[in-house]
C-alpha cells in the first residue's frame, strides 16, 4: 500500500520551469514575441498546461484558425501523451533549465505526433493508462469496482492539482491483495531513440522475495548492466521522476510511490554520452 | 492477539508446542515422557509413559500464589490481661478460622502438594477494612461474633489478630505429577486425560474442568481446578453407567464426548457452571452398523471422531453455544464422513481441526476453510513446521523414505538432503564450495577430534544413511512406541541384535537410526545391508568411547564418530553413494527416484538458495543441527490453539528463505515484537537515497524559478455530501442538509471553510465556520439516529458542549467524511505525522484514541480552544510518561504498547504512517435487558402494560433492543457466540439472573420481595473488534491500570519506571523499558498483601497504588539496584471514603475516591514521602492526572451522590472550611465526561493551585493523561487561535442550554 506520504507528496509538489518561445519561422508580427516561463506540473501532461501558452503566442502568429498547437525540443516534437515528467528525463536531464522549448502552430509533424483534438482526449488517454495498469495489477478488479465519480476525481484531481483529491482514490488503485504485492508491475521502459519496452514482470520472485530495480533492469534491459562492452562513453543512467532510484530498491515500494497518476511507473534509460 | 499453542508428542514421548506466531516447533522440556497430551489456553494435561496425570504450567511472570489466614483470638482477664489461654469454653479457639467455627492453629496449615512452597512465614496483617490498625495487628470487640475495631476501648473484652502466609504453585515449566486414584498407580492407571471447559457460560473465572479414563474403563472428574489450584484437589467417580470408556474429549464450553471399547460414541448432558460433571451419558447412534470409533474431539460446534480403518466423520447439528439445556443440540444431528484417512482428530476452542494422517504421521494437518458456518472446512492442509533446526529440512528425512509423496516441497528438501550428502564429499562430486569446508572439517577431526568436526561427521553419517541418530534413545523409549512400530521393531530384531551387544542402546540406538526408512522402504535389504557395513566399521572404538561417556548421550555420540578416522568416514561415503543407487535399482523406489534425480536436475538452480543456506552457515556445527532425529507424531492437541479466521499462523508455506526461516525461528513473540515496521522501510538506505535524491530535484528544479507563473492555478476545491443535520434548536430533530468542505492543500494553505445548507421551517439557512476552528471531530453514538452519527467540535460549541451532529447513510459515507475533515484540519492546525513525545492521549468510552498537541503554554490555553485529533487503535486506557513511553490498555485488559507511528483505523493510505501500524483486536460486552411483568394469571410473563417499556431493550428501557435485532456498534465489530444470561449483573440477581423491582423505573435488587411486580435480566453478547492503528502487543499480561514515570530520563539508555497492576489486583513493575525499547522486556511481580486497583508512579520513582479496599500505599526503597522497591506504606484513605484511582505528579500526589471527590496529599515532601493528610478539592471528578509540572487535569463526571459538593460530615466539614481555597472552584455538576485542569498551580506556592477550566472537550471521555507533558523545547507553530465562531444565518445563542443530557458516546 503506498503509504509513503513524504515520497508522495515530493513527487506531487515535483514542477519543471519550462520556457516557450514561438518558433522564429512561425513569427507574424513585427517583433519577436518575449518567452513565456511557466512552472509546470511535473506529473501533468502539455495539453493541460498549454491553454497559458496558446493564449499567450496566438496573437503573434498568422495562424490559420484552428490550427493545433504542438512542441518541440531540439528538433524532436513532443508527444503529448507522454506524462510531462517523462519528455524532460528523457530528452533533456542534462540541460540547463529552464527547459526551453519551441512552441509551433504550424507543419503539425503528422508521422510523428499523435492530433490532441482537446483534453477530453487527455482524460480519456489517462483513464485508458490506469486502467491498463490495474488490469496489471489487479487484473481489474479495483478500477471495475470503482464509481464513475470516482473515476472523475482522479482525472480531477491531476487536471486540477489536487494532491489530496487525487489520492484519495488513486491509494485504493495502490492496495495490493493477500501476496503483499501487485500482480503484475505496470511499467514502460523509455530510450530516446528506441520504442518504449513493456512487459509481464512479478515484482516477487517465485520464493516470495521481493524483486529490485535492478533484477527489472537486467531482465528488461540487459545492454545497462553490460559490462562486457567496457565504453565508458556509454554507460547508462536509470532515472525516474527525475530521479536514479538505487537498483536495490523494491520494485513494488517503486510502483506504489514512483509511478506517475497513470498508475504506470515510467522508467527512462539515458545514456550519460 | 496472543500467540496461543498447538501441543504434540512424539513417538519418542517429547512434546512439543507450536505458536500461532511462530514457524517452528519447540520442545517443551520436562523430566518425563509423555504419550497423550490435552492443552487449554492455560496449561496443558497429559499422561505419562507411567500412565499416570501430569499437569503443565507454563511459568508466568506472576506466580500463582495462594493466600492461607489464620486468626488469634484472645479474651482480657483482670490477672494476665488478654490471654489466649483464659477463652471461655463458649468462646471460641485460640487458633481459628474467621467466623471460629473451626480450630485452625498455624501448624495446621500444610501445603496442598510438593508442586507448593511457602513464600514465607506467618506474619501478622496489620490492616483492617483498609485502616492500619496498633501494633500488633490486634482488632477489638466487645464480645466474640461482634464488630471488631482497630481502637481499643474500655470496654473491649476480646480481640483477634490475622496471620497470613502465602504459598506459592513452583512446579512450573515443568510436568507435576497428579496423585492417582489410589496410593498404587499401578493399580489402575490412566490411559486419557481431558481438559477444557473453560468458557462454559459464566462459570468462576479460571476454572478448568479436567476429566480422564482409567484402564478399567471408570471416568474421573478431577476437583476444584482453576487459574489459582492449577491441580485440583480430588479426583471424583463419574457414573459411566455401564459402558467401559476408552477416550474422553472435553470442548471450552459444557461438550463432553467419549468413545467406549466397543466404538461407541456417548454424549455428557447436563453439564452447567452449577454442575460441572453433569447429569447423564447420552449415546450417539453410529452411522452404520459397522462403524466402530476409535477417537473423537469436540469443540464448541465442532464434533470429529475417527474410526476403524482410518475414516474421519464430522457431526453436523452439534451446537453447544445455547448451553446444557438444548440436549438436541449437544448430541447433534447426524455424521457425515469426510475424505482422508486420518490416525487422529483435534479440535480447538473455536472448531478448528488438526489431525495426524494416517500414513504419515511425520506431519500435523490442519483443516483449512473451517468457519462458524462452514465447520467442516474444505481441505487438508500439511503444517510446514520443522522441529528445532532451520528451515524445513529435518522433517522430511523420515517422510522421504514413506510412501506419502504428494509434498513437493518435501521432496526439493528430501533433494537438499541428498545433495548435501554427496556434496559433502570432494572426491565423489566435487562442487563448488562445499569440498573445501568438507575437507577442512576432515582433517580437523583426524588431527584434533575437533568438537565441530565430530559433529559434522556425525552429521555425514546420518546423511549417508538417511537415518536418523537418535540422541535420547533410552530403554523406556521403546515401551513409548506407538503399535504401528511395532511390526518394524520385529522386522528388524536380527539385525538389531547384531550389534546391539556390542553398543548399548543408551549411547546410539543404530537400530532406531534406521527405524523411519526401514518403515517407507518395506524390503529394502541392500539398504539394510549398507547400513549394516557403516555401522559396524566404527562399532569397536566406538564401544571404547561409550563406556566414559555414559550418560551423556549427545557428548558420547560425537565421541563415537571423532573416533573414527577419514578412512572410515570415506567408507561411509562410498556406502551411502552405494545405498542411494540400491533404492534406484529397486523397483518400487524407482518411479520416485527418477522424480527425485529430475527434480534434481530442473531444481538444480532453483533449490540453489535453498542449499546456498547451507553453504552459508557458517558453524559446522550447523549440520548437526539439521540431523535431529524425527520421530513420529502420535498425538496432537489443539484444544488450546485458537486460529483466528481473519488471521492465520505463517504454518503452511515453506519458509522463503534460509534467512526469513531462520529468523522467524530465532525469534520469539517477544522478538518478533522488537520489530517496527517503521523501521524497516523509513531506515532502508535505498528509501533515504531516494529522498535525497528528491529534495535535490527540488532544490535544482524548483526553487531558483519560484517566481515563475504556475501552469496551473492552485484553487480549493470542495467536498460534497448529503447527510443529515441534527438540528440543536428547535425542532430538534434530525434534518437533511447538505455539506460543504472546502479544502486546499500544500503550498499557499488558507483557511478553508466548512458550509452545512440545512432547511429551517421552509426557510434555507447555512450554518458555516472556518476549518481552523474545528476542535476535534469524531464519531459518536446514535443519539436515536439509528444511522452513523459524527459531531464536529469548534471552541465555542465545545464550551457549551454541543457540537454540530451529522448523520451519514453508510458507515463509509462517514468514515470518508470523518477522515477528510479531520485530515483537514490536521494539516491546518500543522499536525503532521507523528504525535510527539509531550502530547496529551486520551480515550473516550468508545475506545476512540485523542492526541492533544500541547503548546509551550498549556495550562494558559482555554481547554476548549485545544484541537484533538484522532488516533487509529481502540483503547480503554493510554498512559504516557517520560521519554516517549505510551502505553496503552484494551477494554479487554490487553497491555498496547505505541509504536511510534500514527493513523491506522479509519485513517487509510497515505493517512498513515508508513510504519508502525499494526492490527489491533480488542473485546467488550454489549448488554441488552429482558424485561418481564407479573400478573395474577400467568405470574412474570412478557406480557407488559401498554406504557411499559419494551420487552428486550436497552438499559434506560427507551430503546428497543431485541436478540436478533441488535447489531454490533460498527462494522469492524463482529459478534463472538451468542447472548448469554449475565447471572453477576451490578447490583445481584437470583439465580436465574432475575432482579426484581416494584415498577419499571426503579432500582433493582436480586431477590423477590413481596411488592415487586416487574423484573428484568441482562443478557450479554461478546463482540470484537478488529482494526488497526500503531499499537503493537504487549505481552499477554492482562492489564488494569499502568503508568510510565513523569521524570524525564537523562539519557536514552536509562531505565525508564513502568507500572502495571494486573487485572486481578497484582502490582506488577516492567524491567528493561528505555526510550528505544518502550516495551520492555519482561514483568516482575510485587508482592502485596492485597489485590490493588490503581497505580501512578511519580517524580524521583516515589509509587503510588490504591488497594481495592481503598487504602493507598506508597513504596519504599525503589532504586536503580532495586526498582521494584523494598516494601509499601500503608495510607488510610480520608475520611473512610475508598480511594479509587491516584496520580502522582513531581511531587504532588492527588486521587479520587469512589464517589467522584478529589483529594489532595498535603506535605508531601522528599523526606517525608508520604505526606500527612488529605485534603478535600473537589467533587465531580472521574479521573486525575498529574503531570510532570505538577500540572493537574481531570475527566469530570457527576458525584453518584445528591448534593453532590457539602455532603461531609460535619467534623469533616469543619476541617474543610477553614481551607478558603475550597471555595474557589470546584467542578460543577453536568460536565460528565469533559476534560478539565486546573489553573494558577504554582510550585511550590500553591500546589492546589486556583480555579477549574472545566471547558474542555467532552461527553464520554473517560481516559486522559498529560504524564509526558514537560515545558522544554516547545514545538513550534502550533497553536489553535482564539478566533470566535462565525455563526451566520442561524441563531446560536438560542436554546442551547447546559449541556445536561446523557454522555455523546
Amino acid at each position: 500500500m503506498a503509504d509513503d506520504r513524504e515520497v508522495l507528496r515530493e513527487l506531487w509538489d515535483g514542477r519543471l520551469p519550462i520556457k516557450f518561445n514561438l518558433a522564429a519561422d512561425e513569427v507574424s508580427s513585427m517583433e519577436h514575441p518575449e518567452p513565456c516561463y511557466l512552472l509546470v506540473p511535473r506529473q501533468s501532461y502539455f495539453p493541460l498546461v498549454a491553454d497559458k501558452v496558446q493564449r499567450y503566442f496566438l496573437k503573434y502568429t498568422a495562424n490559420s484558425q484552428g490550427e493545433e498547437m504542438w512542441l518541440e525540443y531540439e528538433g524532436q516534437p513532443l508527444k503529448w501523451h507522454y506524462p510531462i515528467g517523462v519528455l524532460f528525463d528523457l530528452f533533456a536531464s542534462s540541460t540547463m533549465l529552464p527547459w526551453s522549448l519551441v512552441v509551433h502552430f504550424q507543419k503539425f509533424p503528422e508521422d510523428e505526433l499523435l492530433h490532441c483534438p482537446g483534453k477530453d482526449a487527455v482524460e480519456s488517454h489517462f483513464m485508458s493508462s490506469v486502467k491498463e495498469a490495474d488490469t496489471l495489477k489487479h487484473r481489474g478488479q479495483v478500477i471495475n469496482g470503482m464509481q464513475k465519480k470516482d473515476h472523475k476525481q482522479l482525472w480531477m484531481g491531476l487536471q486540477n492539482d489536487k494532491f489530496d483529491q487525487f489520492w484519495a482514490i488513486n491509494r485504493r488503485l495502490m492496495e495490493h491483495g493477500e501476496e503483499n504485492c501487485f500482480k503484475h508491475l505496470p511499467f514502460r521502459l523509455y530510450q530516446s531513440d528506441k520504442p518504449c519496452v513493456q512487459r509481464l514482470f512479478r515484482p516477487i520472485t517465485e520464493e516470495g522475495e521481493q524483486r529490485l530495480l535492478g533484477d527489472l533492469v537486467r531482465e528488461v534491459a540487459p545492454q545497462v548492466f553490460n559490462t562486457e562492452v567496457e565504453d565508458a562513453s556509454r554507460s547508462w543512467k536509470v532515472v525516474i521522476q527525475g530521479v536514479e532510484p538505487p537498483m536495490e530498491t523494491p520494485v513494488q515500494w517503486l510502483s506504489e510511490h514512483f509511478s506517475y497518476p497513470d498508475n504506470f511507473l515510467h522508467i527512462c534509460l539515458v545514456s550519460s554520452q | 492477539m496472543p500467540a496461543t499453542y498447538l501441543w504434540s508428542v512424539d513417538s519418542a514421548g517429547k512434546v512439543y508446542t507450536l505458536s500461532t506466531g511462530g514457524r517452528q516447533w519447540e520442545e517443551v522440556k520436562g523430566d518425563i515422557e509423555l504419550k497423550r497430551v490435552t492443552a487449554t489456553e492455560q496449561c496443558a494435561w497429559g499422561i505419562g509413559c507411567d500412565h499416570q496425570v501430569y499437569l503443565y504450567v507454563h511459568s508466568r511472570e506472576v506466580p500463582i500464589r495462594c493466600q492461607e489466614a489464620t486468626y488469634e483470638n484472645q479474651r482480657w482477664n483482670p490477672m494476665e490481661g488478654f490471654s489466649g489461654q483464659h477463652l471461655l469454653p463458649t468462646d471460641r479457639w485460640h487458633w481459628s478460622n474467621q467466623q471460629g467455627t473451626q480450630l485452625q492453629p498455624k501448624d495446621s496449615c500444610t501445603l496442598p502438594s510438593p508442586h507448593w512452597s511457602w513464600e514465607d512465614d506467618w506474619y501478622i496483617d496489620e490492616n483492617i477494612r483498609g485502616e492500619p490498625t496498633d501494633k500488633g495487628g490486634w482488632q477489638y470487640a466487645v464480645d466474640f461474633p461482634a464488630q471488631y475495631g482497630p481502637k481499643k476501648r474500655w470496654n473491649s473484652c476480646v480481640r483477634r489478630r490475622k496471620w497470613i502466609r502465602y504459598r506459592r504453585y513452583h512446579a512450573t515449566d515443568n510436568w507435576a505429577l497428579i496423585p492417582g486414584v489410589f496410593e498404587d498407580p499401578l493399580k489402575e492407571p490412566f490411559i486419557d486425560v481431558a481438559a477444557g471447559g473453560a468458557e462454559l457460560t459464566d462459570q468462576p473465572p479460571g476454572r478448568v474442568s479436567v476429566w480422564t479414563v482409567t484402564i478399567m474403563g471408570r471416568i474421573f472428574y478431577r476437583t476444584e481446578v482453576h487459574a489459582m489450584n492449577p491441580e485440583g484437589v480430588s479426583w471424583q467417580e463419574v457414573d459411566n453407567e455401564g459402558r467401559e470408556c476408552t477416550q474422553i474429549s472435553l470442548g471450552p464450553s459444557c461438550l463432553l464426548w467419549a468413545v467406549t471399547w466397543d466404538g461407541e460414541v456417548m454424549v455428557r448432558v447436563g453439564i452447567t457452571r452449577d454442575n460441572p460433571i453433569g447429569t447423564s451419558w447420552q449415546v450417539v447412534a453410529p452411522p452404520r452398523e459397522d462403524v466402530h470409533f476409535l477417537q473423537v474431539s469436540v469443540g464448541v460446534k465442532g464434533v470429529w471422531a475417527v474410526s476403524r480403518g482410518d475414516k474421519v466423520w464430522s457431526r453436523k447439528g452439534v451446537d453447544a453455544t445455547g448451553g446444557a439445556e438444548d440436549q438436541a443440540a449437544l448430541v447433534g444431528s447426524a455424521w457425515v464422513e469426510m475424505v482422508g484417512a486420518m490416525a487422529l482428530i483435534s479440535v480447538g476452542p473455536n472448531d478448528q481441526v488438526w489431525s495426524l494422517d494416517a500414513n504419515d504421521r511425520y506431519m500435523v494437518y490442519f483443516r483449512k476453510g473451517v468457519t462458524p458456518s462452514e465447520l467442516s472446512g474444505k481441505t487438508w492442509k500439511a503444517l510446514e513446521i520443522s522441529k528445532g533446526g532451520p528451515a524445513s529440512m529435518n522433517s522430511s528425512v523420515s517422510s522421504s523414505m514413506s510412501d506419502i509423496y504428494s509434498q513437493s516441497n518435501m521432496l526439493s528438501s528430501q533433494m537438499d538432503r541428498l545433495q548435501v550428502a554427496s556434496d559433502s564429499f570432494p572426491d565423489i562430486q566435487p562442487q563448488a564450495s562445499r569440498p573445501n569446508l568438507a575437507s577442512d572439517s576432515f582433517t580437523d577431526s583426524t588431527q584434533k577430534g575437533g568438537e565441530k568436526a565430530e559433529k559434522f561427521e556425525d552429521s555425514q553419517d546420518s546423511k549417508a544413511t538417511h537415518s536418523l541418530s537418535e540422541e535420547t534413545s533410552k530403554e523406556s523409549k521403546k515401551k513409548k512406541e506407538g503399535e504401528e512400530e511395532e511390526e518394524d521393531n520385529k522386522e528388524r530384531k536380527a539385525l538389531h541384535e547384531s550389534y546391539n551387544s556390542d553398543i548399548s542402546d543408551t549411547v546410539v540406538d543404530f537400530t532406531r537410526d534406521y527405524v523411519p526408512q526401514k518403515q517407507g522402504a518395506g524390503s529394502n535389504n541392500k539398504e539394510a545391508q549398507t547400513v549394516r557395513t557403516m555401522e559396524n566399521t566404527p562399532k569397536g572404538k566406538a564401544e571404547n568411547t561409550h563406556r566414559t561417556l555414559e550418560g551423556s548421550p549427545e557428548n558420547s555420540r560425537n565421541a563415537i564418530c571423532g573416533s573414527q578416522d577419514s578412512g572410515i568416514s570415506k567408507g561411509n561415503m562410498a556406502s551411502s553413494t552405494e545405498s542411494v543407487d540400491a533404492r534406484t535399482s529397486n523397483g518400487k523406489r524407482n518411479p520416485v527416484l527418477e522424480k527425485l534425480q529430475q527434480e534434481d536436475e530442473s531444481q538444480s538452480e532453483s533449490s540453489g538458495s535453498r542449499r546456498g543456506s547451507a553453504t552459508s552457515f557458517t558453524g559446522i556445527d550447523m549440520y548437526a543441527d539439521l540431523y535431529q532425529p524425527d520421530p513420529a507424531w502420535v498425538w496432537v492437541s489443539g484444544g488450546g490453539c485458537v486460529i483466528d479466521t481473519f488471521t492465520q499462523p505463517n504454518w503452511f508455506t515453506a519458509a522463503p528463505s534460509h534467512t526469513n526461516g531462520r529468523g522467524n525461528s530465532m525469534l520469539g513473540p517477544l522478538d518478533s515484537m522488537a520489530i517496527w515496521g517503521q523501521v524497516q522501510i523509513n531506515d532502508a538506505p535505498w528509501r533515504k537515497r531516494v529522498l535525497l535524491q528528491l529534495h535535490e530535484r527540488t532544490t535544482k528544479e524548483l526553487q531558483p524559478f519560484q517566481d515563475y507563473e504556475q501552469a496551473i492555478e492552485r484553487t480549493s476545491w470542495i467536498k460534497k455530501g448529503s447527510l443529515q443535520y441534527w438540528s440543536d434548536t428547535k425542532p430538534h430533530r434530525w434534518v437533511d442538509c447538505r455539506l460543504h468542505l472546502e479544502q486546499s492543500s500544500g503550498k499557499g494553505l488558507y483557511d478553508c471553510k466548512f458550509t452545512c445548507y440545512y432547511k429551517y421551517y421552509d426557510s434555507e439557512k447555512y450554518l458555516q465556520f472556518p476549518l481552523s476552528e474545528i476542535v476535534c471531530v469524531l464519531r459518536v453514538n446514535h443519539g436515536g439516529n439509528q444511522r452513523p452519527v459524527l459531531a464536529i467540535y469548534t471552541a465555542k460549541r465545545t464550551a457549551k458542549k454541543v457540537p454540530v451532529r451529522l448523520a451519514c447513510s453508510t458507515e463509509k459515507e462517514l468514515e470518508d467524511w470523518l477522515t477528510a475533515i479531520s485530515l483537514a484540519c490536521c494539516e491546518l492546525q500543522g499536525c503532521k505525522g507523528a504525535p510527539t513525545s509531550r502530547a496529551v492521549w486520551s480515550t473516550t468510552c468508545r475506545g476512540d484514541i485523542f492526541v492533544y498537541e500541547p503548546t509551550h503554554d498549556m495550562e494558559i490555553t482555554p481547554a476548549n480552544q485545544m484541537f484533538w485529533r484522532q488516533m487509529g487503535g481502540h483503547l480503554n486506557m493510554v498512559e504516557c510518561g517520560g521519554g516517549g513511553v505510551v502505553w496503552g490498555v484494551g477494554f479487554d485488559g490487553t497491555g498496547w504498547v505505541y509504536t511510534g507511528g500514527y493513523g491506522g483505523g479509519m485513517f487509510k493510505g497515505i493517512a498513515s504512517s508508513p510504519g508502525g501500524i499494526h492490527t489491533q483486536t480488542d473485546v467488550k460486552y454489549i448488554y441488552i435487558y429482558e424485561n418481564q411483568r407479573w400478573n395474577p394469571m400467568t405470574g412474570f410473563s412478557d406480557r407488559g402494560f401498554p406504557t411499559d417499556r419494551y420487552m428486550w431493550s436497552d438499559i434506560t428501557g427507551r430503546q428497543e433492543c431485541t436478540k436478533e435485532g441488535t447489531k454490533t456498534p460498527t462494522t469492524e465489530w463482529h459478534w463472538v457466540g451468542d447472548w448469554t444470561i449475565d447471572y453477576k449483573p451490578p447490583g445481584g440477581a437470583d439465580k436465574k439472573g432475575w432482579q426484581y423491582a416494584t415498577d419499571f423505573p426503579a432500582s433493582y435488587h436480586g431477590y423477590k420481595g413481596w411488592n415487586d411486580y416487574v423484573r428484568r435480566r441482562r443478557w450479554m453478547r461478546k463482540a470484537k473488534i478488529v482494526t488497526t492503528g500503531p499499537w503493537m502487543e504487549a505481552p499477554p499480561q492482562h492489564l488494569k491500570d499502568i503508568s510510565v514515570q513523569v521524570d524525564q530520563p537523562e539519557s536514552s539508555t536509562d531505565p525508564i519506571a513502568l507500572w502495571a497492576i494486573g487485572v486481578n489486583g497484582d502490582v506488577l513493575c516492567r524491567m528493561g523499558v528505555i526510550q528505544d525499547f518502550p516495551q520492555g522486556v519482561s514483568w516482575l511481580h510485587v508482592p502485596t498483601d492485597q489485590p490493588m486497583s490503581s497505580v501512578s508512579v511519580g517524580g524521583n520513582n516515589r509509587v503510588w497504588v490504591t488497594a481495592q479496599d481503598g487504602s493507598a500505599f506508597f513504596r519504599n526503597g525503589i532504586t536503580q539496584k532495586e526498582p521494584q522497591g523494598t516494601c509499601w506504606f500503608h495510607i488510610p484513605s480520608p475520611h473512610n471514603r475508598p480511594l479509587v484511582q491516584v496520580s502522582v505528579g513531581e511531587s504532588s500526589v492527588w486521587a479520587v475516591d469512589k464517589f467522584h471527590w478529589l483529594w489532595f496529599r498535603t506535605q508531601v515532601t522528599s523526606t517525608f514521602p508520604e505526606g500527612t493528610r488529605w485534603d478535600y478539592l473537589s467533587p465531580n471528578v472521574k479521573k486525575v492526572s498529574v503531570g510532570p509540572q505538577d500540572q493537574v487535569w481531570i475527566i469530570a463526571e457527576d458525584s453518584p451522590e445528591k448534593g453532590t459538593w457539602i455532603p461531609m460530615a460535619d467534623e469533616v466539614m469543619d476541617k474543610v472550611k477553614e481551607k478558603v481555597w475550597v471555595l474557589q472552584g470546584y467542578v460543577p455538576q453536568g460536565s460528565r465526561g469533559v476534560v478539565g485542569h486546573r489553573l494558577g498551580v504554582k510550585i511550590p506556592e500553591i500546589p492546589i493551585g486556583k480555579t477549574w477550566d472545566t471547558q474542555g472537550i467532552g461527553g464520554g471521555w473517560i481516559h486522559l493523561s498529560i504524564r509526558a507533558c514537560t515545558v522544554q523545547d516547545p514545538p513550534t507553530g502550533v497553536c489553535t487561535d482564539d478566533a470566535a465562531a462565525t455563526v451566520k444565518g442561524v441563531h446560536e445563542e438560542g436554546d442551547a442550554t447546559i449541556y445536561n443530557s446523557q454522555p455523546v458516546c
